[in-house]
């Protein structure tokens, strides 16, 4: 790998040490920081009360007398209790602050995350010309206007005309949608992001089903020891080629301890998207296609999630089981989705959501769930969401910078170049363990590995099972016309 | 006096643990925005001012030492004049 391919300006935001607001902490720290200031102050302020009832006495004492040529009293305490008002007051004050900042962080946090369930509103608001509230984007006038606007982000600014036409020509229409969307990160036409743009396309394919296939025991592998190994399974499922044959495949890591089966760990990786088909004609049609992308985008039910709870139980993952899900691009989004789903939810404890190149930053995830997030920063796909990386304790973004492994359109976003940053992650953690004092970031990739190690999808020592499963577009049969009835003159 | 210098003392050990404990609390963190920059320098602020505040404390505990240390020279010297006097070392005072 020449050093232009490397993995540059790995970076961590969200979980232990992260944040989206650009200050990489917690907002339960601060208030803890908060309190340990009040708590100090009051601490200083008891034993310098005691300070001066003592010190009143041994003046009292002095002026009693104890020698007629020294009745002087060193003046130096008076400094010491003058310093203390200081101090006191500069406590206070830092304690406040730090309390209005937690207080801001929070809302910032509470206003992200309702956009997600008023992307809708946003949409219908656009469809009808309406203005909807300004958001952190600025506010948009009518979808029209933020389609108009993409296009132009895209097709003025970050193509050349010679480039254009050859994306058209090669079918790549979306190329340019996803341009646009990330053609001034942070500033985008569209305030639900690629979520309002995919949602109106979804409407115009049909709403479809899945036919689970029968599962294919693979290969047994030995269990994942690092990220790299859990995201490795992205490349072998996840071709990236159109109408390709991502398969789920579910992996069972078994227990340590023979016979415990309870304690087995299933990773369940989901494919990203095969089918770039405008919808008409939709030739080759497949379920993981921008229908399921608007469709995982903006909240609605999608074939893949809708399927997953019934791919999970015929590929053996019994109720109850501790499940990590490990998704790239559109398998992220689903896997994403799947966490809150509530029949995913009933059956199964889905501890972790693995995701490469999603634009998940809006989809909200159930607090039991840890959700770590790789996002190159070369990528367009997850700044579609056009939304900050999320700052809450169960959400880390790994950000990282990496060309792609190849010269093709979209080489940032492959998944190749994920399980590059996975490894690079890696060794950031070896490091973070071979050192007495990791930095913050890297005690935050040490984190990640910590908690997956200690829910048991990583460093157990077994060979786990492999299972894979088709998912394919359900053909629905053409209606049977009935002949009308022969007449006989 | 004895004990206003056992206050004091104890009170500069106590400043400079909490100030530590402020710190340290700061050092979990990795401040980096316009506002928590501000905070930051506020921070800054305090944590000076405490360790002014345990510097000044151990300071008056040294100087109420040598104030002891001081008075009880004069109180020997007041009894060595009285004795010298003949009179009583309170007649002195």
């Amino acid at each position: 790998m020449s050093s232009d391919d490397a993995v540059a300006d790995l970076d961590l935001v969200g979980g232990k040490h992260g944040v989206g607001a650009k200050i990489l902490v917690q907002i339960e720290t601060l208030r803890a920081f908060a309190q340990t200031c009040l708590i100090s102050q009051t601490a200083i302020a008891d034993g310098r009360a005691r300070v001066l009832a003592l010190w009143e006495a041994a003046q009292a004492e002095n002026r009693a007398g104890m020698s007629r040529q020294f009745v002087t009293h060193p003046g130096h305490v008076d400094d010491f209790v003058a310093v203390g008002a200081t101090y006191d007051a500069g406590l206070t004050e830092l304690a406040r602050e730090i309390t209005t900042a937690a207080d801001a962080y929070e809302d910032t946090e509470r206003r992200n995350s309702s956009w997600e369930t008023s992307g809708y509103m946003y949409l219908l608001g656009g469809l009808l010309g309406d203005k909807p509230a300004t958001g952190q984007n600025g506010p948009i006038a009518s979808l029209g206007d933020g389609i108009t606007a993409w296009a132009q982000a895209s097709f003025v600014n970050t193509l050349d005309a010679q480039e254009r036409v050859e994306q058209v020509l090669d079918g790549k229409w979306i190329g340019w949608l996803l341009s646009g969307a990330a053609a001034k990160d942070g500033v985008n036409p569209s305030p639900m992001g690629l979520g309002g743009l995919f949602a109106s396309t979804a409407a115009w394919y049909r709403n479809r089903r899945a036919d689970i296939g029968d599962p294919v025991v693979g290969a047994a592998q030995p269990a994942p020891q690092g990220l790299a190994d859990l995201y490795g399974t992205l490349t072998r499922n996840n071709p990236g080629t159109p109408n390709s044959d991502g398969r789920v495949v579910v992996q069972r890591i078994p227990s340590d301890v023979p016979g415990d089966s309870e304690q087995d760990r299933y990773v369940v990786t989901l494919p990203g998207t095969s089918d770039w088909e405008p919808p008409f004609p939709d030739l080759e049609p497949d379920i993981r296609d921008i229908n399921a992308i608007g469709r995982g985008l903006s909240g609605m039910p999608s074939a893949e999630v809708d399927a997953l709870p019934s791919v999970l139980e015929r590929a053996g993952v019994p109720a109850g089981a501790t499940v990590a899900l490990v998704g790239h691009s559109l398998g992220g989004i689903n896997a994403a989705r799947a966490a809150a789903d509530p029949t995913m939810r009933s059956r199964y404890n889905i501890k972790h959501v693995l995701t490469a190149g999603s634009p998940i930053q809006r989809i909200p995830v159930p607090e039991q769930t840890t959700v770590t997030s790789l996002k190159n920063n070369l990528d367009i796909v997850p700044k579609g969401a056009a939304a900050p990386d999320p700052d809450v304790p169960n959400r880390r973004t790994i950000r990282f910078t990496h060309p792609g492994l190849t010269k093709e359109f979209l080489a940032p976003h492959l998944s190749p170049t994920y399980v590059e940053a996975a490894k690079a992650v890696d060794e950031r953690v070896a490091q973070a363990r071979a050192t007495a004092t990791p930095s913050a970031v890297d005690e935050g990739y040490r984190d990640i590995d910590d908690s997956l190690r200690k829910d048991g999808f990583l460093g157990r020592s077994g060979q786990m099972s492999v299972t894979e499963i088709d998912l394919k577009y359900h053909e629905q049969p053409m209606p049977v016309l009935t002949a009308p009835p022969t007449r006989h003159w | 006096m004895t004990a206003l210098i056992h206050a004091l003392e104890e009170q500069g050990d106590l400043i400079e643990q909490q100030m530590r404990v402020v710190q340290g609390r700061s050092l979990e963190m990795v401040w980096d925005s316009g506002a928590a920059r501000a905070m930051t320098r506020s921070l800054e602020d305090v944590v000076s001012h405490l360790a002014a505040g345990a510097r000044e404390a151990r300071v008056s505990a040294h100087e109420c030492r040598a104030y002891l240390v001081r008075a009880e020279e004069a109180r020997k010297m007041d009894d060595a004049n009285a004795a010298l006097l003949g009179l009583t070392p309170a007649v002195i005072r």
